[in-house]
């Protein structure tokens, strides 16, 4: 395996003053790169909510004290925070997921589609996620 | 660049391993949270407005993964969900780390960890299903 150094984070552009070498810093923010970098926060979060079921089962495994314990820290409210935070990021995972294999296979690949399908999944998201928890909260079904 | 290149066999693996786990866990979380939530609603427990003796609450959510076909999906989602998110950390350090001691360092610590919670939520698992 060879290793290459690391680039420069400027070079010199022709006009004399210094360019930044990735067009990443200096890109305006787009729907593509924010989805695509969203994908992988939801990633890590959707990690820590497996750990946490996993946990949640251990202590269901323990015994009813262990796990009451735990219900009580989820129903404060950054306990809610962070399941609803695990709930979106499932929802969002799993639709741009469906986007990304979809891709695989060359389907909804050109730029409309794209940008179509990038918003459509922000707003199924969202909308999975405030249709759970006013599910959740009894003031919905 | 040449035309002649043949595709990576190694990455194509790759690929289809991240895409067919991915699958599978997209149908058995939705399918275990559909099924927690009709589950809940029959037992009126999970509406937390209706506040209910903790012990009737923690008593229905273990009937729930007493479930045969629940208990499957959970052991299938365990297995296969500390996979694709170790394979998922595995991606995003040969991203953003060079190539080195570190990077193998944190591949390699996700990867115990994610075995470590894997097996603990197996063994629990056990634990309350075999239960008398």
């Amino acid at each position: 395996m060879t290793s290459f150094p690391r680039p420069p984070h400027k070079v010199a552009a022709p006009n004399g003053k210094k360019r930044p070498l990735s067009p990443f810093w200096i890109y305006k923010p787009q729907i593509t790169m924010t989805m695509s970098i969203w994908h992988r926060f939801t990633g890590i979060a959707l990690c820590g909510g497996l750990s946490l079921f996993s946990i949640w089962l251990v202590c269901l495994a323990l015994g009813t004290e262990t796990t009451s314990f735990l219900h009580d820290l989820l129903k404060t409210w950054i306990g809610q925070f962070f399941l609803i935070g695990f709930s979106w990021s499932l929802f969002y995972h799993i639709c741009n997921g469906i986007r990304h294999v979809l891709w695989d296979y060359v389907l909804l690949f050109d730029l409309p589609s794209i940008y179509k399908t990038g918003y459509g999944v922000l707003f199924a998201s969202f909308l999975l996620t405030a249709a759970l928890w006013l599910h959740v909260y009894g003031v919905w079904l | 660049m040449s035309n002649d290149r043949k595709p990576d066999k190694t990455v194509t693996t790759e690929r289809h391993l991240q895409k067919f786990t991915g699958m599978a866990l997209g149908v058995s979380s939705l399918y275990l949270l559909v099924s927690f939530l009709f589950d809940m609603e029959a037992a009126k427990q999970i509406r937390f407005t209706l506040a209910i003796d903790q012990s009737t609450e923690v008593v229905s959510m273990t009937r729930w993964v007493r479930q045969p076909f629940n208990a499957l999906s959970i052991a299938l989602l365990l297995v296969i969900g500390f996979y694709h998110g170790a394979k998922g950390f595995q991606v995003i350090f040969e991203d953003y780390i060079g190539e080195g001691f570190w990077r193998s360092f944190w591949i390699v610590t996700v990867k115990v960890a994610a075995f470590l919670l894997a097996s603990a939520g197996l063994i629990a698992l056990l634990k309350i299903t075999l239960r008398v």
